[in-house]
């Protein structure tokens, strides 16, 4: 499938933890969504999506964020983000309004243009990245958000298989790696087993590089892999497909 | 309030309205009275020497043992073979008269006790009402000289089925119970395999409670 | 069984060492979701059949009373009784009165989680009648006075050992001298030493996985053929169940017959189905004189009015908690509760109260694998979150992690303020940790912290490298 002729206008949504933790992730995702025929805008009233409060049960927080964003995207072709759970979040906008409110409407049609960044380049834009001498190999971990919510299962690995990536599974990558939010902190203990379990996964399947789409998961993934001293370099996909493997991956030491 | 009244009144009360109407009955009983069947899967719509093997294989790989039969004289010997190959003792109780009548005239190469199964007995002969290919059960049902307890109490259960009594799928048992029974019997029993557990150190054993062999004597038509 | 839900994070801790637990925990995880794949592969049509259970598990809610009617007018035709109870103490009170007026002495019971639900044992016990659970690994939790770790097999946290200790110290008085840890020699004597309990009982009672109205038949399935054996034998047959039981006719209990054994052990089928309908008949040769359906409430006609009436629709598969990553981990006696898991998650605290379990439904990652492999398609984590709402409004969280929310929330509904404290906060942590990439102590964040390290940030946020960029005009892409 060739890229289709149009150019549309793609308003991208950092996440809060690409902002804050690893903001070359975004500026990867504007990289291929721009090589994918996309205008992409980034507009500045956007902070957090609003799932913490969604997921604690404050769902006035939840509205309020959520109508934050409705109107700081309105107007764009689409919203593209480099997570899964973030777009998850996205579309479980229209139920935080009432029918009546006209929010409501206006989530229900952002609902069917809100993509995660996989998932748009390889079904809305046809996107095939051209091969990467010297891609690594990798072993992948599908997010639960992602995976669930939006079935994305497919997207990433095909786009890193044209990159020229070689994918190595790993057992159960399937499974939750433990982070869930705020459950990371309120059941440590549980949590600590299940990222130790994904740890012990990863390094079963041999490969140097774990990859996934959501921030979260790599960040309690490899902040376990750093405490246990595990050889194991955790990274985006969009890393690997925008071609950024001189950077540190996520953890590692970082040049002044 | 009873109980009854009482919860009732909160089931209604939940739904948002009053006890049912007739005229808003009236579908539901007309379903009653003719069940439908939902969506019955493909693979167990076999008849003829299909149905047969799939009775056999799933009746194996529940872990009974099936024993196919040409005819009704070749059944005290097969039985008889049987309690050897297991070291039991020859004898065998048999609860139907009309079964006991089945095995042919005396001497038989084992014991006969026409009588209910008992804890203790070693083997118990019964027929069945009918057996599904979809699972590789057979079905006992409670009734005259149908001790249900036949099916549980002895260490080694024999079942003598013809292959016509064999029905595809659950769908059409229940056709048969209908036919047949007219309604649902007191106790209506689906057997496949021997009983079994794994509770302890997760291995699994046969005879957990109930029979620790199920042996199925197989009578084909011609 | 007493509630102990509010003793979770306790109970957690001891899980997670539980050496003997987790690994037995982990084998069959893994083995029935492996069993589970398998069996729906085998079996095309699955997804269809859950959307025709969905159907008629919703079909029958919205005329629940009317197929209760119809049950109870079906079990009296076929010569049983019907009682109602309307909580747990009615329940328990009704079957204590009907041991009574048999003279029942000695029970003997098929594996309930009903029963559990109601603490029935407890309330026989106590007035002096003799109870066997006779489940397998139920009857060694009895023993042992212990309750179990998971669904399927309820003593996966025994030792062979610990289960021959407990057999050598009960089984003397039935004549078994000699302690033994071979396998199929303790399954001989469980046996035999059951067998005289099943044939003593006056009584036995056993819970129902369908219900159906259109006969008034109650069904069970085991492996064992315990429940069979419990309910022909003595004069008194007993179903306990829940009025969300009941299902409309025989086919539809065989389309959720066909998802409960595949969702559970990967069975297509139990080794014992049985359809009970009734006292014994005149012309039968065995079976019980008197036939009883205790039809419990116990909160559900209440649920059925509420936000959490799709989980009325739950069959008791327990294919959720078989797959739940969480419950892997800690198995079911860390919830202390009747119903563990994803589902025990959002039933508890109907049936106990919130307060008591609010943890249950936190303790989850939304994960979703639960709701993937529901036979009949209910949304748990949707409705663990509807618990953590009312949680949030009832204030039941510690006030660290409210204000911690509260503050977060209330910065991102204000971006340019946003900006200014996470540009700062993002600096300061970059500069902390970028030598190592890494993070080891802060004041936060002490659950994290205690397993993991914290990656360290890039320089500054994305925003502040953008709008650098913006005021420089577009470039190459840099951070």
């Amino acid at each position: 499938m060739t890229t289709p002729p149009d150019t549309p206008t793609v308003a991208l949504f950092v996440t809060c933890l690409v902002d804050l933790f690893r903001p070359s992730v975004a500026h990867a995702a504007i990289e291929l969504l721009e090589a994918a025929g996309c205008r992409v805008e980034v507009p500045s009233a956007q902070t957090c999506c609003g799932q913490p409060a969604f997921n604690a049960g404050d769902r006035r927080t939840a509205r309020r964020l959520a109508s934050q964003l409705l109107e700081a995207f309105a107007g764009y072709d689409h919203v593209v983000a480099p997570s899964g759970s973030c777009i998850g979040m996205w579309r479980q906008f229209p139920d935080l309004f009432a029918e009546d409110d006209p929010r409501h409407q206006q989530a229900l049609q952002r609902q069917q243009s809100c993509h995660e960044l996989s998932q748009f380049l390889v079904e809305v834009r046809g996107y095939r990245p051209p091969p990467l001498d010297g891609a690594p190999t990798f072993t992948y971990h599908d997010s639960c958000a992602g995976l669930r919510e939006l079935g994305i299962r497919t997207q990433p690995r095909q786009l890193l298989a044209e990159r020229g990536a070689t994918l190595v599974e790993m057992p159960n990558a399937e499974v939750c790696c433990g982070f869930g939010g705020t459950f990371c902190n309120k059941f440590d203990t549980i949590s600590n087993q299940m990222v130790s379990h994904k740890v012990e996964a990863a390094v079963a399947s041999t490969a140097p590089l774990l990859l996934a789409g959501d921030l979260g998961c790599l960040l309690n993934i490899a902040g376990k892999v750093r405490r246990e001293g595990v050889a194991l370099e955790c990274r985006h996909f969009a890393e690997v497909l925008a071609d950024q493997l001189h950077r540190p991956a996520i953890g590692q030491p970082q040049p002044e | 309030m009873s109980d009854r009244l009482q919860i009732l009144t909160n089931i209604r009360r939940s739904l948002g309205r009053d006890a049912l109407a007739p005229a808003q009955q009236q579908p539901l009983e007309a379903a009653l009275a003719a069940p439908q069947p939902n969506l019955i899967p493909a693979q167990t719509r076999l008849n003829g020497a299909a149905l047969l093997e799939r009775f056999v294989t799933k009746a194996e790989a529940a872990l009974a043992s099936v024993q196919r039969l040409g005819n009704l004289d070749e059944l005290p010997a097969a039985i008889e073979a049987y309690l050897r190959q297991h070291q039991l003792p020859a004898a065998l109780t048999v609860p139907e008269s009309g079964l006991a009548a089945l095995l042919g005239p005396q001497p038989l190469p084992f014991a006969l006790l026409q009588r209910p199964a008992r804890s203790g007995d070693a083997a118990c002969l019964t027929g069945c009402f009918a057996a599904m290919a979809e699972t590789g059960s057979v079905v006992l049902r409670s009734g005259a000289e149908l001790p249900i307890g036949s099916g549980y109490l002895p260490d080694s259960h024999l079942v003598l089925l013809r292959s016509e009594q064999i029905v595809d799928c659950y769908e059409s048992l229940w056709r048969k119970v209908r036919a047949e029974l007219g309604t649902m019997p007191r106790s209506l029993n689906w057997i496949t395999g021997p009983s079994r557990s794994a509770d302890i150190g997760m291995s699994m054993q046969m005879g957990a409670h109930g029979p620790i062999r199920l042996h199925l004597l197989l009578l084909e038509s011609p | 069984m007493q509630n102990h839900s509010h003793e979770f994070d306790n109970l957690i801790g001891r899980a997670l060492d539980d050496t003997q637990l987790r690994q037995s925990l982990s084998l069959l995880r893994f083995g029935l979701s492996f069993t589970r794949s398998r069996a729906m592969a085998e079996l095309p049509e699955f997804d269809q059949l859950r959307d025709q259970a969905v159907a008629i598990k919703n079909h029958t809610l919205n005329h629940l009373d009317f197929y209760l009617e119809r049950l109870e007018q079906q079990v009296k035709a076929a010569g049983g009784e019907v009682c109602w109870a309307v909580d747990a103490a009615a329940a328990s009170q009704t079957i204590l009165d009907l041991c009574r007026r048999h003279g029942v002495r000695n029970v003997t019971k098929g594996k309930s989680m009903m029963t559990e639900e109601i603490d029935l044992n407890a309330r026989l016990e106590a007035a002096g009648i003799q109870v066997k659970e006779t489940d397998l690994g139920e009857y060694v939790l009895q023993l042992r006075d212990e309750a179990p770790s998971h669904i399927v097999g309820p003593a996966i946290h025994l030792t062979v050992d610990q289960v021959a200790d407990t057999f050598h110290q009960h089984h003397r008085a039935h004549g078994f001298e000699a302690r033994t840890t071979e396998i199929p020699q303790m399954m001989r004597e469980a046996r035999t030493v059951l067998r005289k309990h099943f044939l003593e009982a006056d009584m036995g009672i056993t819970g129902a996985n369908f219900l159906i109205a259109e006969q008034g038949s109650a069904m069970i399935v085991t492996n064992e053929g315990n429940g069979d054996l419990t309910a022909v034998l003595p004069r008194v047959h007993v179903v306990v169940a829940g009025i969300d039981k009941v299902v409309p006719t025989l086919e539809d209990a065989s389309t959720l017959l066909r998802l409960l054994t595949r969702s559970a052990t990967g069975q297509e089928c139990a080794v014992y189905t049985t359809f009970f309908t009734g006292a014994k008949r005149s012309g039968d040769t065995d079976g019980p004189e008197a036939f009883y359906l205790v039809l419990v409430d116990n909160g559900r006609s209440q649920m059925l009015g509420s936000e959490l009436k799709e989980m009325l629709r739950c069959i008791r598969c327990g294919a959720c908690m078989n797959h739940c990553p969480v419950y892997g981990e800690i198995g079911g006696q860390a919830y202390g509760s009747v119903y563990p898991g994803p589902m025990g998650a959002v039933l508890t605290p109907a049936l106990v109260g919130l307060e008591r379990a609010h943890r249950l439904p936190n303790a989850s990652t939304f994960c979703g694998k639960c709701e993937e492999v529901c036979p009949v398609r209910i949304p748990l984590p949707k409705l663990m979150r509807h618990w953590r709402e009312q949680g949030f409004e009832r204030q039941l969280e510690p006030l660290s992690f409210r204000f911690g929310l509260s503050l977060w929330s209330w910065v991102a509904r204000h971006p340019p303020l946003y900006r200014l404290l996470t540009s700062l906060s993002v600096k300061l942590l970059n500069r902390l940790g970028r030598r190592q990439g890494y993070l080891r102590r802060l004041p936060l964040g002490r659950g994290w912290l205690a397993w993991r390290d914290l990656p360290a940030p890039q320089q500054q946020t994305f925003f502040a490298s953008w709008e650098a960029k913006q005021n420089r005009g577009r470039g190459a892409s840099d951070v």
